[in-house]
């Protein structure tokens, strides 16, 4: 059993629940143990850090001495929440003065970061840490014959000098994570592409064009889904393909989280999870099933 | 000792400097059967006569020459002193002209630091400094590593001088990379032409004529060794003895005619690595067909067990299934070093994918080459890999060259390379689309900018920016890019890529720069002895470097390099005997505590600890390759290195004559050792700029501006390099009388010995702490360095100096 | 043009970092933004800090605000700058001369008076019923809010709601 401080994050709870019940159900399958902490929003590497990094870094390290706290390291559901609390804890471990400029801040609400945690994303977890064969030997229902386009996205993977979690230019994880559980991840054009997330503060419209481009791109390769391991690319792509339909011709391209997939295979029933989805994934269940 | 003083007063014009006072100062100091004269002119016909005379009638054992620079003197008396029979180092030069008279316009000042000067030389003068000239008989061979263009160049030029040439190369065949490059820019020639240049002949008739067939490997006085590699060097120039091994070809190359029936009947099947592994070869093959000299050669390690299907053929009884490897020790005078480049690894560039699955369509330009060459796999049509034309090629330029993360230095032919290939494709199938990618476009060659307006007039398009990603979808590949000019974003679906890759040494320059103690720079290309002139050479004097051993460079460049190399090598060896009549380091074994110090220490690797009967180890320094700059004499504990004439008691009693007058002299004294190279130099320039800047009439708005005060009471005395003054040197000097103390030498990295002048700017560096720890004010002394061009450099020091240690007041003993 | 010393050592700072820039335009070609929104170009932002340009344009118009921070750029840059890094300090810039786009000043509001970024509507508690999933525990808002006046975001936030009004 390995224990871990849960930082699910604001997306997931709060607009994709489904998510949460995937996680909550698949992980203890493999020995992982999760602690809910009062932990606030990570905060938002892109809004946040935009509008002013001391106050993004300081958020994060109030996060960080929640776990310090009950001395556990912390696994997040979401990537974004990952490359804020790891390059927070990096640079806040490595940088006397930054340390001493944010303790300076949190010694105002009675608050010392140390850095003696560590941060981890899920996908680490279960690649690294539980491992491909763990993963593959639980699974039941193989999604035999069915194609899916990985996006293992940005926040994950970069800056790599500090996150260290797979290649930018060629990331494979995800893409055994998949064929673990018995599917085909496939080539696609603009597969390292982001989802443009971080755009939508300002301007939708160009948000929702970039996540078209890789709908395009997962269509063209003849995918069958697109599976992410990040909720705010989860949303960019599964509402936003709804939003995309007022620019561009209609798509109707499933969506998953990847714990999704994970207890889909392990012959779970997420039924009503799935039902909240705004794109219907009943065409690529019945693959699975029928 | 008996010496000689000789003054000269510039023609009378150093009016300045009260001669006769100086006359009276040196009867007064000298010993008894010294003598101080003076001539008005001693570099006319008639003051060297005189000064013949003198000599003859005298007989000093040393001479004090007190008059213009030493650096001047120096060859005008040079065939005065050869008729005398007698050494440059029996002569200590006091420069009285461009040091005081023609910067000290005070008759006082001027005098008392003439005064400094001459005793100074005078007490250097004192010490027997016969310096025996060391020769070396040198062999009239030459080995040259590389048959690429370089050189083949080289090997011709000195074999045609006479020499015996010994050419080692690595692959089975010669031409490097040239070999299977197709056509070279801009002239659209063969590239096989260059390694075939006959030898017999070609300056006969001239005309150039083809030589795509030559016998270039049949020169009597040229050895070729294919297949070979250097494995040791011993010795230093005019004596290098060359271990090279030679692998086996299994093949006697003076009775194969290239028939091929041993291919025929060869059974093994591998992938040809000249052509990309597009085309398969046997384990008999032909290498290079193109190239003049090769001959099949058979890799027998590919060859399934026992099969002798070849030997048995081969009609000429060509083959020898049981050749061995050989071993050779060859002599040689000089070595040069033609080793090459290759391409940068495409896969170091992970955004362009080259080699993963689905990228197959990726290559390199010297892939590409391959490709578009009538002789080459596809017979020269540019062919995707599944076997269909392609209809359309994107070049990207600047793969892993001008890049902090990858190679920061310019590949210089890369551009034109591009468009070289670009045009061939174009002429030969118009309705190929070309792009070509780049940041910038170098054409610097001559008809290299007429050779890009030919590929925009053949309808080559050229996008300025750097393609970020190639992406594939299993049948195209995606090329993202900006386009800077059109400040628009492009996706270029293309059916082939090709990568200017950016070019890097051969494999092996590391190892063979440690054998030959030769530097390699941060490219990790040889380092060249000076850019501006002395581009082949090293700073060994019997090691050469030539073509892109160097750095990337064409083919005319590479040519030029490998003849400059070749000339300089012939005159060095043709010398038959080099006499090195220059003072160079003896060490006494006897005091030597064997801490092997100096030869860390030792930038051209000349001493060496050998194998001796007590106690054991001994350290010698080797004759032949020490230059005689001293920093192994400054860094020895125990002082057991002595250079005649620049010994440390030489320049300490040099410098007790320079502080002459430090007791009664109220201003402060400033010694200045300048290193001979660059240092001296500049302070003679000093002097020089401010005799001519009297006679030059500057307009009013300039006066105040160019007006100067230089500080007198500069005693200034010359060291071979500052990596020989030591910190005792320093502290002895300080405790004689100077004040304040500057270290002139030549700039960090430009200094003529290599690593002397850094290593004097750390040794003040410790000296200024320890001085500031006894309560001396470390502003006493500086380092500072300086060449011709930049003697302004010295001037502000020397000024700054000289206002700091009027603040301090004179140095307390 | 402010004349804020402090910005200007900012301005120095960011110089030091992007001087080897030479305008190949490797960001900009794998910039997912500049390929739908031709007015966002990171080379064209590196090339006003060459250029030494810092006029107000940079931060007046909102399309600093583009860049999705996939940092991309910083990757792929040959001369190894750490564009997006850059281009987020550029961001800070424009916040503390009082200009931020409305989107991005309302989620930094949510989360100084909610802590979270969602809002947390009934509708969403109520799935998180049928999803059977636990109650959360909540995040002190004390601290969050005294984090935002200690680091001068609520300041920032005020400044620039009032610069809008």
């Amino acid at each position: 059993m390995s224990k871990f401080a849960f930082f699910i994050g604001c997306t997931i709870p709060y607009r994709i629940p489904f998510v949460e019940t995937s996680i909550r159900k698949t992980f203890p399958e493999f020995g992982i143990e999760l602690m809910d902490l009062p932990f606030a929003c990570c905060p938002d590497p892109g809004g946040v850090q935009g509008f002013d990094s001391i106050t993004w870094y300081t958020l994060a390290a109030r996060n960080l001495c929640l776990a310090e706290e009950v001395n556990l390291n912390i696994i997040t559901a979401c990537s974004g929440c990952f490359e804020t609390l790891k390059v927070s804890n990096t640079k806040l471990k490595n940088d006397t003065r930054l340390k001493d400029k944010v303790n300076e801040h949190l010694a105002e609400v009675d608050r010392e970061f140390k850095g003696t945690i560590e941060v981890k994303h899920f996908a680490e977890v279960l690649y690294d840490d539980v491992g491909i064969d763990k993963i593959a030997a639980k699974v039941q229902k193989p999604l035999t014959g069915v194609r899916l386009a990985t996006h293992t996205g940005c926040h994950f993977l970069k800056p790599p000098e500090i996150l260290q979690t797979d290649n930018p230019e060629s990331p494979q994880k995800l893409d055994e994570m998949v064929e673990a559980l018995g599917a085909q991840a496939v080539p696609y054009l603009n597969k390292l592409m982001c989802c443009g997330a971080g755009t939508r503060g300002v301007d939708q419209d160009t948000a929702i064009a970039m996540a078209h481009e890789k709908i395009m791109g997962a269509e063209r390769a003849k995918a069958d889904a697109l599976v992410t391991i990040c909720p705010t690319c989860f949303v960019q792509y599964d509402v936003g393909q709804r939003l995309m339909a007022k620019q561009f011709d209609k798509t109707k391209l499933p969506v998953f989280v990847y714990p999704e997939l994970l207890g889909i295979s392990m012959g779970m029933d997420f039924t009503t999870g799935l039902k909240m989805h705004t794109i219907k994934v009943t065409p690529i269940l019945e693959k699975i099933t029928g | 000792m008996k010496i000689g003083t000789f003054l000269c007063n510039c023609g009378g014009s150093l009016k300045n400097i009260d001669w006769e006072e100086l006359q009276n100062f040196m009867k007064e100091k000298t010993g008894e059967g010294d003598f101080c004269v003076y001539h008005e002119n001693l570099c006319s016909p008639e003051g060297k006569a005189w000064f013949l005379e003198t000599v003859n009638k005298e007989k000093p054992d040393s001479i004090v020459f007190g008059g213009c620079t030493p650096k001047t003197a120096g060859y005008l008396f040079e065939d005065t002193l050869k008729e005398l029979n007698m050494s440059p180092f029996q002569v200590v030069g006091a420069n009285l002209r461009e040091h005081i008279g023609w910067i000290t316009p005070d008759k006082e000042l001027a005098t008392r630091d003439a005064k400094a000067s001459l005793l100074g030389a005078y007490n250097k003068a004192t010490f027997d400094s016969t310096v025996e000239p060391h020769e070396i008989k040198m062999s009239q061979e030459a080995v040259i590593i590389g048959a690429g263009p370089a050189g083949i160049q080289a090997a011709q030029d000195l074999a045609e001088k006479g020499h015996t040439v010994h050419l080692i190369e690595r692959n089975p065949y010669i031409g490097g990379n040239a070999a299977k490059l197709g056509t070279f820019f801009p002239s659209d020639d063969c590239a096989t032409c260059m390694p075939s240049v006959g030898i017999k002949g070609i300056h006969q008739q001239g005309i150039r004529r083809c030589h795509y067939r030559s016998a270039f490997d049949l020169h009597p006085k040229i050895n070729l060794y294919i297949k070979s590699e250097v494995t040791n060097v011993i010795g230093a120039v005019g004596n290098y003895s060359i271990t090279v091994v030679t692998k086996p070809t299994y093949v006697k190359m003076d009775r194969c005619v290239n028939c091929g029936l041993c291919a025929d009947v060869c059974p093994t099947d591998k992938p040809d690595e000249i052509n990309l592994g597009l085309v398969s070869r046997k384990a008999a093959y032909l290498p290079v067909p193109t190239s003049s000299t090769t001959k099949y050669i058979i890799n027998r390690d590919e060859c399934p067990e026992g099969c002798t299907e070849c030997s048995k053929i081969c009609p000429v009884d060509a083959i020898d299934l049981d050749m061995k490897e050989v071993t050779r020790e060859i002599k040689a005078g000089g070595v040069i070093l033609a080793t090459g480049f290759e391409e940068y690894d495409p896969k170091i560039v992970e955004e362009y994918h080259y080699g993963a699955p689905g990228y197959e369509n990726v290559v390199t330009q010297s892939e590409l080459a391959r490709l578009i060459d009538v002789y080459g796999p596809t017979l020269g049509k540019p062919l995707r890999k599944e076997g269909s034309l392609a209809k359309s090629i994107v070049i990207i330029n600047c793969v892993g060259s001008r890049s902090q993360k990858y190679n920061i230095w310019c590949s210089n032919i890369c551009c034109m390379i591009g468009i070289k290939h670009a045009i061939k494709i174009k002429e030969s199938f118009p309705e190929i689309d070309v792009t070509c990618c780049y940041i910038d476009i170098r054409a610097v060659g001559a008809n290299y900018e007429e050779f890009y307006n030919k590929a925009r007039d053949l309808g080559i398009k050229f996008i300025r920016g750097r393609p970020a990603e190639i992406e594939s979808d299993g049948e195209y590949l995606y090329v993202y890019t900006e386009d800077a000019q059109a400040d628009e974003m492009r996706t270029l679906k293309t059916d082939l890529v090709a990568l200017s890759m950016s070019m890097v040494p051969s494999p092996g320059a590391k190892e063979l720069a440690e054998k030959l103690k030769i530097d390699i720079d941060e490219t990790g290309y040889f380092k060249s002895l000076y850019s501006k002139f002395k581009t082949t050479e090293t700073k060994q004097a019997g090691v050469f470097v030539a073509g892109t051993a160097i750095s990337p460079a064409d083919i005319p460049t590479t040519k030029l390099r490998g003849g400059f190399a070749a000339s300089h090598l012939d005159m060095l060896l043709s010398q038959g005997t080099l006499e090195k009549r220059f003072p160079i380091a003896e060490i006494d074994n006897d005091k030597c505590t064997l801490c092997e110090i100096c030869i860390s220490v030792c930038p051209f690797g000349a001493i060496e600890a050998v194998e001796a009967a007590n106690p054991g180890l001994k350290v010698q320094i080797s004759p032949t390759v020490c230059v005689g700059c001293g920093q192994c004499a400054s860094s020895c504990p125990v002082s057991a290195i002595t250079i005649d004439y620049y010994t440390e008691d030489q320049i300490l009693k040099q410098v007790e004559g320079l502080l002459y007058d430090a007791k009664d002299n109220p201003e402060p004294l400033i010694v200045t050792f300048a290193c001979w190279e660059c240092a001296y130099s500049a302070i003679d320039g000093l002097g020089m700029s401010a005799n001519y800047r009297k006679t030059t009439h500057y307009t009013e708005q300039f006066k105040e501006q160019v007006t100067e005060d230089f500080p007198h009471n500069l005693r200034i005395l010359p060291v071979q390099c500052t990596g020989n003054v030591s910190a005792r040197l320093i502290q002895k000097t300080f405790a004689m009388g100077a004040d304040g103390i500057i270290i002139l030498g030549c700039f960090e990295d430009k200094c003529h010995y290599e690593t002397g002048s850094k290593a004097s700017s750390i040794r003040v560096k410790i000296l200024k702490a320890m001085l500031e720890y006894a309560g001396i004010d470390p502003d006493r002394l500086e380092k500072e360095t300086a060449y011709f061009m930049t003697s302004d450099r010295f001037a502000r020091t020397a000024r700054q100096m000289y206002n700091k240690l009027k603040e301090l007041g004179k140095l307390e003993r | 043009m402010t004349e804020s010393t402090e910005l200007l050592e900012k301005f120095e700072e960011l110089l030091e970092v992007t001087k080897l820039c030479y305008q190949c335009g490797t960001c900009a070609g794998g910039c997912p933004v500049f390929r739908q929104y031709p007015n966002f170009n990171p080379r064209r932002v590196m090339e006003k800090l060459l250029m030494k340009d810092f006029s107000e344009q940079i931060f007046d118009d909102q399309q600093i605000w583009y860049c999705s921070m996939c940092y991309t750029c910083s990757v792929r840059c040959p001369q190894g700058i750490d564009v997006g890094h850059v281009i987020t300090e550029i961001k800070n810039l424009a916040v503390q001369m009082k200009n931020a786009p409305p989107g991005i000043v309302a989620e930094l509001e949510t989360i100084m008076e909610t802590g979270v970024t969602a809002a947390i509507s009934k509708g969403i508690m109520k799935r998180r019923e049928q999803l059977e999933l636990p109650e959360l525990p909540p995040p002190n808002l004390d601290e969050i809010q005294k984090i935002f006046e200690v680091t001068g975001a609520e300041k920032y936030i005020k400044q620039i709601k009032e610069e809008t009004s």
